[in-house]
């Protein structure tokens, strides 16, 4: 399967864009909507995103009106996502070649010539070399091995004197697979049917049909927002929260459903809306540099620059396992990252901004050419209202009528007269748009243009469609320098520094007279996300190991590299550099589909061992790092959560959309502004919201869900690439009381209470809560503890689910 | 063993970056490290067992409180012709205290009317009036402040300091949280996070109304939550002998009898309706004013002696706290009101009980406030010179530290960064700031990252 030309692609991609911007365009052409006031005001007082009128986000651009907050349309952003999903089929990504890509644009004379115009000599060193695919070992005799991992796998059990393990039960298989694929345990049906009469084939049916789940997208996604610092509010003193920022989490749980490619996947979150700006995806994607905590309570300068050096080193560590980061002060330590590179990286976002998009395949022009109009006249109305309020405050001010009119001119830091007025009324000049009244009326002197506008907007506004889903994506791709900060200080600026790759992850100098290159030679993005991805030229071949590891360590616990995000000198050497060589080719090969090799790793022998191993073989390996048993795993809070919101039939599957607010303990609700409710509106409907799946939980940075924090949940401070795994009794606390578990506990009970025998009860309870039955003496101990128990029967099924919540077994899966 | 460290990072933080403290990814309240490996040697002598931190949360003014300029009265209503960085524009003229300041004890130190009760130790006191931030703005220099670092996400040194020396009391947490009353400080939980360290070195939010720690109320009846745990040890037994090779389940096992014994002893920590009238009466607790601030300090000293490592209470909070940039007369009476007895109180209890020696008590905010007015009678943020204090865990007594030049503006002598703070406590605490690291992000973390050193001066010597 190679790849058509890129010619071809584009054009395919030109066409069927026509045909789903016509889709689109009859599809909106039913919506109409017209901006109320006071709808946009209860909007605004839900989202606080100016508290402050001086607190304006200094380097989010405004693309229309911040005050339009349209109530989210959960329909419309499934449309997209819909139109999206075929759309990408038909591209058929998979007959796609990586490796015609032989292009990307280097050497415009605006680039950092020392660094990328001179050829380079790529590093030699393991993770930054070329691809190059080792050579299976051959077991013909071995009756254990299944595919080329086991393989590899087995040789290095055999250098270290270790045998594998027997398979594990195909009831420990289930539940292993069900949580691993898409992070929930099987019900007793799914459990039942993939036991009976169990065979290899149907062990690989099942993987493909759980690859193929919705939420194997919603399980695996949280790997990729751990790592992309996704959160749903900006932190700092505003904190304030992101209703736009959704679509970037959404973005990452379709691509893995979809099974983007992951050059795709990484080139579209680097510059998709650029290199596809037809595609809402695509441009939802760029979110990736949108997820950085961002201070907007006057900023100053040097938080631009954290904010640069989050964007990039959390770009570095998660797509390249790289710390970049390292270099903003001095030379890298460690690694061949100098400190020009560093900035030179820096420098391709320099001019970036965030920026709401439409995300409608044609970018929402529509919407902006009736909507632009409508939108310079509310602002003029609205600079009309906010002068009338500073009018009436100057009024009310105990000056001399002369000091008045002092504080009327435009304020004039030389003139001291006017300063030191204004440093007595500090704040009395601050107007705010917040504040402005349907009924306020504007000065005398604008009354005739007043009525003008208010006319103009009468005849517009009917014709304003309703707005598309909106997303905060990145914008800007312009060739511009950066200064070269000294000790990483903003005060100490030295050279200019243009935008750069890394030069020992970069080999000569390619062919750059293709169309490619004319096409994007003066934007700095797109050549990064294709320097990126290039396995022969760029960073391809680091990219394609690093993602491999990712993948091997979510189902094993650890990485063959240890320190997933390290790949560079200072991280750890892989267990099995044969292993992850092989499997990064095999990813590349497969055009860059993770699917594949997620089906290569679960169908392995080494995957399906069982967990339990001899003390022999347990002191030669304490770690497991030779892979010659499973290693017992604790689930992680979001699966804890969602696997006792499922055991209960309890999950609301609902997929996609707006953050959901859970109800969390009043006196966790640190940073209360205005009130609890406004700073944590919970949805006080049915509780149907407070049950979908952990991945669409709220994440407000700076006040955490203390069941999902207790249990490792990271905080999106930076790019986190291996939770914690801590036991502490704060935990044990949690779920021996908190609210929810006690919920689930009741729910199930109630159920269990429709089950005719004690000794039926038992049963269901096991497999609702453990995916097995019980044995038999475990069934006689659970019998009589309900038999010997206190309170009414339902109390007594309460208690028998609730300690199988809180068992071992339950939180760890075999 | 902690199995989310690789072998790698885990041999590098035994040996390598960490020096003699050992084992020290074992962990603060953690039951594992209850055991076996709860001993966490220092790298030197000891001075500060315990820390006791007073965030007064907003910024409270240097020159209004324990930093005396008398020069500044001279200029009163004069504009100060340099440049002023401000965080809102134009600053008004210079404005002189609206305290009176008088000298207390033997060390003569000039204190503020407003502290006439924390005036009393004087000669405990160490102040440092050098002071300095890199930050005008209130979170990051809060971030500034508790991390030593601007932007969010390092760990605070509460969670450095846990994870250096453990704690000694597995059921209460090594590093503890007390907020204001009326809100928590902006920043939020970033405030006492534990970064990249293991989230359990993060600060527990301890309430003093309501659930201490969240989930400590029982979700049932004691009798039927011992049934529970009962047949749960039983279950847990039974699934740990066909898995006897994860030490997890047996460290799980132990944290619900932590847990079950925290719903017991956590409570009795809290009862200072044990403590004598006399000594409530010195927090302040039948001053409705003191109350709260007297209760949490109160606390504080009944955490000390059961081992809590680290404790940080903010005093202010969203809304109401020393952000004073107009009307600093009466705000920082009333705030000063609220904690002058309290502090004073603490730090008579501690001496009576001989703790105060091993109890570093720090109070001072993110940053300080300009000699320049705002908006008539306030002040901006100030972070080029202002003032903190310490008392007790070894620091000097009845010593001043420093200097701001003769309006109270800039740091002119022995300027004391927040990285020189905090190598200064993690040095009284027994911790060489440069030996404490743990691997994050392709390097060893320090708490400082070299960009800090101890400030010996206002450590005592003996």
């Amino acid at each position: 399967m190679r790849r058509k030309s890129i010619i071809y692609t584009l054009i395919t991609t030109v066409l069927l864009c026509i045909s789903v911007v016509s889709w689109w365009a009859s599809e909106i052409a039913q919506f109409r909507l017209t901006f109320s006031r006071s709808v946009l005001q209860n909007e605004l007082s839900k989202w606080s995103e100016s508290r402050h009128a001086e607190s304006k986000p200094v380097n989010e651009e405004e693309s229309f009106d911040r005050y339009e907050h349209p109530p989210f349309d959960e329909e419309k952003w499934r449309e997209v996502l819909d139109a999206e999903a075929t759309f990408f089929r038909q591209l058929e990504f998979s007959n796609t070649d990586p490796k015609q890509q032989d292009f990307y644009p280097v050497s415009h004379s605006t680039w950092s010539t020392e660094h990328v115009d001179s050829p380079r000599k790529r590093s030699d060193f393991w993770s930054f070399k070329l691809l190059e695919r080792p050579k299976v070992p051959e077991f013909p005799d071995s009756t254990w091995v299944r595919n080329p991992i086991d393989a590899f796998v087995l040789k290095k059990m055999g250098e270290q004197q270790l045998e594998p393990e027997a398979q594990a039960t195909s009831g420990q298989l289930g539940r292993r697979l069900w949580l691993d694929l898409i992070g929930l345990p099987p019900n007793s049906e799914e459990l039942a049917n993939f036991i009976d009469q169990f065979s290899d084939d149907k062990y690989k049916q099942t993987v493909d049909t759980l690859l193929d789940a919705p939420s194997f997208g919603e399980h695996w996604a949280s790997y990729w927002l751990d790592l992309a610092r996704y959160a749903d509010s900006n932190g700092y003193e505003e904190d304030e929260l992101k209703p736009y920022a959704f679509p970037y989490r959404d973005f990452v749980i379709w691509a893995i459903n979809e099974d983007l490619p992951i050059d795709t996947f990484f080139r579209w979150q680097i510059a998709g809306d650029i290199i596809a700006p037809q595609h809402p995806m695509a441009v939802a994607a760029t979110g990736f540099f949108t997820n950085a905590p961002m201070n907007t309570f006057k900023p100053q300068e040097s938080e631009r620059y954290d904010e640069l050096d989050d964007q990039v080193s959390t770009m570095g560590q998660a797509m390249m396992g790289l710390s970049i980061g390292c270099a903003r002060c001095h030379d890298h330590f460690y690694d061949p990252i100098s400190q020009e590179e560093y900035y030179g990286m820096v420098a391709i976002f320099k001019d970036t901004k965030r920026k709401k998009r439409f995300l409608v395949p044609d970018g929402g022009n529509a919407y902006n050419v009736i909507g632009s109009p409508v939108q310079a006249i509310r602002d003029e109305i609205t600079q009309m209202l906010l002068d009338a309020q500073k009018e009436e405050r100057i009024e009310e001010l105990d000056f001399t009528d002369e000091e008045k009119d002092l504080l009327r001119q435009p304020i004039d830091p030389t003139n001291k007269r006017q300063s030191l007025l204004l440093a007595s009324c500090l704040r009395c000049l601050d107007v705010e748009e917040r504040l402005i009244n349907e009924d306020d009326e504007p000065l005398e002197r604008d009354q005739s243009r007043y009525q003008e506008l208010l006319e103009q907007l009468s005849e517009l506004e009917p014709n304003l469609l309703d707005l598309p889903p909106i997303g905060l994506t990145l914008s800007g791709n312009s060739i511009s320098k950066m200064p070269l900060l000294s000790g990483g200080n903003a005060n100490k600026k030295g050279r200019e520094i243009g935008p750069t790759f890394l030069s020992e992850l970069t080999t000569g100098i390619p062919d750059v007279e293709t169309d490619y290159w004319t096409k994007w030679a003066e934007t700095p993005r797109p050549a990064l996300a294709y320097w990126m991805t290039d396995t022969q030229n760029g960073a391809g071949a680091l990219i394609a190991r690093v993602m491999v590891n990712r993948l091997w360590k979510n189902h094993f616990g650890t990485g063959l590299v240890s320190t997933a995000s390290e790949f560079g000198s200072s991280g750890a050497l892989p267990t099995h550099p044969d292993l992850l060589e092989w499997l990064a080719c095999e990813l590349v090969e497969n055009g860059w589909k993770q699917k594949p090799i997620h089906r290569l790793i679960v169908t392995s022998a080494t995957y399906r061992q069982s967990t339990r191993t001899t003390n022999q073989k347990y002191e030669l390996d304490p770690e497991n790092r030779f892979y010659s048993r499973h290693s017992m795993r604790r689930l992680s809070a979001e699966v804890i959560r969602d696997a006792m919101l499922k055991s209960a039939n309890r999950l609301n599957r609902e997929m996609y959309g707006q953050a959901v607010f859970p109800e969390i303990p009043q006196s966790a609700i640190y940073n209360t502004q205005e009130s609890r409710e406004y700073t944590w509106p919970v949805y006080l409907g049915d509780d149907s919201e407070r049950r979908r799946r952990s991945i669409y939980l709220v994440r407000r940075r700076t006040i955490p869900i203390p069941f999902m924090s207790l249990f490792d949940f990271p905080d999106a401070s930076f790019s986190c690439a291996q939770r914690s795994q801590t036991t502490l009794p704060t935990q044990a606390l949690a779920l021996l009381n908190s609210p929810f578990v006690a919920e689930n506990v009741a729910h199930l009970a109630q159920q269990l209470g429709n089950e005719t025998t004690t000794q039926a009860q038992v049963q269901a309870a096991y497999l609702a809560i453990l995916s097995r039955s019980p044995s038999k003496s475990e069934l006689t101990s659970g019998m009589d503890f309900i038999r010997n128990g206190m309170g009414s029967p339902n109390s007594r099924l309460e208690d028998l689910c609730h300690v199988l919540y809180l068992t071992n077994e339950f939180i760890y899966r075999n | 063993m902690i199995p989310s460290i690789s072998r790698r990072q885990w041999l590098k933080q035994l040996g390598g970056g960490a020096g003699a403290l050992a084992l020290q990814s074992m962990l603060a309240g953690d039951v594992a490290a209850d055991k076996s490996e709860n001993k966490k040697s220092p790298h030197h002598e000891v001075k500060a067992k315990n820390v006791i931190w007073l965030f007064m949360n907003g910024g409270p003014s240097g020159i209004d409180t324990f930093d005396y300029k008398p020069e500044l009265a001279k200029y009163h209503g004069k504009v100060f012709e340099g440049e002023v960085k401000t965080l809102f524009p134009h600053p008004g003229p210079l404005m002189e205290s609206p305290f009176k300041f008088n000298r207390y004890g033997e060390s003569g130190l000039p204190i503020s009317e407003i502290y006439s009760n924390v005036a009393k130790h004087a000669d405990d006191l160490c102040v440092i009036n050098s002071c300095t931030s890199t930050q005008l703005n209130h979170v990051p220099a809060c971030y500034m402040m508790n991390t030593g670092v601007s932007r969010v996400g390092s760990p605070s040194i509460g969670s450095f300091a846990t994870y250096g020396l453990g704690t000694e009391n597995s059921e209460l947490p090594g590093f503890v949280v007390m907020m204001d009353r009326r809100s928590a400080p902006e920043g939020g939980a970033n405030l006492w996070d534990s970064g990249f360290l293991p989230p359990k070195y993060q600060g527990v939010p301890f309430r003093n109304d309501g659930e201490p720690v969240l989930f400590l109320d029982r979700s049932v009846s004691r009798g039927r939550q011992q049934n529970r745990l009962k047949f749960l040890a039983k279950l847990n037994q039974e699934h740990l002998n066909r898995n006897p090779h994860n030490r997890d389940l047996e460290t799980r096992i132990q944290s619900f009898e932590t847990a079950y014994k925290m719903q017991a002893s956590v409570p009795d920590l809290m009862k200072v309706d044990d403590e004598t009238e006399d000594t409530k009466r010195i927090y302040g607790l039948d001053d409705p004013d003191c109350e709260h601030f007297g209760t949490q300090l109160l606390l504080a000293r009944r955490m000390v002696e059961r081992g809590v490592r680290f404790q940080q209470i903010f005093h202010g909070g969203w809304k109401r706290n020393w952000d004073s940039h107009g009307s600093l007369g009466d705000n920082h009476r009333s705030l000063a009101k609220e904690t002058d007895k309290p502090i004073a109180g603490l730090l008579r209890d501690l001496k009576a009980r001989g703790l105060l020696e091993s109890t570093l008590v720090i109070w001072g905010g993110e940053f300080g406030r300009l000699p320049m007015s705002q908006d008539i009678d306030g002040r901006d943020h100030n972070p080029y010179g202002f003032t903190m204090w310490m008392a007790g865990g070894g620091a000097k007594k009845g010593y001043v530290h420093g200097k701001t030049d003769e309006l109270g503006y800039r740091a002119v002598e022995s300027p004391v960064s927040m990285n020189d703070l905090h190598a200064t406590i993690l040095h009284l605490m027994g911790v060489d700031h440069e030996r404490l690291s743990y691997w994050f992000s392709g390097r060893d973390q320090t708490m400082t990252n070299s960009l800090g050193s101890v400030v010996f001066d206002i450590c005592n010597k003996s």
